[in-house]
């Protein structure tokens, strides 16, 4: 069996993404973004609060349908 | 701060009689190791007991320091798992393999900046611990609790260590 070495251990797609971030609002802070890197931060960002809070998300989503629906709104 | 998903870990990761550990182990420039400075057993006797200390690079906890990421160990009776997670001799013990099965190392830090420890999880249940698919649902990902608590902890040595630096009463 071939030696594994650990930085070849396979890495979170989360991990991967909070890295990215890292990258973009590194560059932020220093002063180096462009205009596309405030765009695509805001982007990596969204998509991981998606991850993060998704059952948050689902709850207000849900919420938000019962409001439409004034049978659902008025026993909420 | 352990406390807090030690109590909640049956919601947080099904944990229930399942051996565990949760410890966090800081780097100390003196000595150039990493010390396990608070941790969290079933049993207060083994909380007591001697914690072994990791050199950058050695171990899960020094790989996770060093190469500054995430190791996230499912099984780690898996050969190609023991070839990165079992710890290197005279370290090794011989019920390492039984008591830490499933194992997750996470870099405390900040954004992309050194480490200043590892927030470590691990159970003697194989599977409890592992990475999520991209189609899996995000919402269970066992080790995203985990990543919080590495942050906030992340957060509160930087903030103590600039309170130290500029001289403010913390109190």
């Amino acid at each position: 069996m071939m030696q594994r070495k650990p930085e070849q251990w396979p890495m979170s797609p989360i991990e991967a993404l909070d890295l990215e971030i890292a990258d973009k609002v590194g560059r932020l802070s220093n002063g180096t973004a462009t205009a596309e890197d405030v765009s695509e931060a805001t982007r990596l960002i969204r998509e991981r609060t998606d991850r993060m809070m998704p059952s948050v998300f689902r709850r207000l989503r849900a919420e938000r349908k019962a409001k439409r629906s004034p049978a659902l709104g008025a026993s909420a | 701060m352990l406390d807090f998903i030690v109590a909640d870990r049956v919601p947080l990761f099904g944990m229930d009689v399942d051996r565990f550990n949760f410890a966090i182990y800081i780097y100390e420039e003196a000595t150039q190791v990493l010390n396990c400075v608070a941790c969290r057993r079933p049993h207060r006797m083994e909380e007591d007991a001697d914690h072994r200390s990791w050199e950058p690079g050695e171990g899960h906890v020094g790989m996770a320091y060093q190469g500054k990421r995430e190791y996230i160990a499912e099984d780690t009776s898996k050969p190609d798992a023991r070839q990165i997670f079992d710890a290197p001799e005279p370290k090794r013990r011989p019920d390492d393999l039984e008591r830490y099965r499933s194992i997750a190392s996470i870099p405390i830090r900040l954004g992309k900046g050194d480490p200043v420890g590892v927030l470590v999880a691990t159970r003697d249940v194989a599977s409890r611990f592992y990475l999520p698919s991209e189609r899996g649902d995000p919402a269970r990902d066992p080790v995203e609790p985990l990543r919080v608590l590495a942050r906030e902890v992340a957060l509160i040595i930087e903030l103590t260590d600039l309170y130290r630096r500029v001289g403010v009463d913390e109190s």
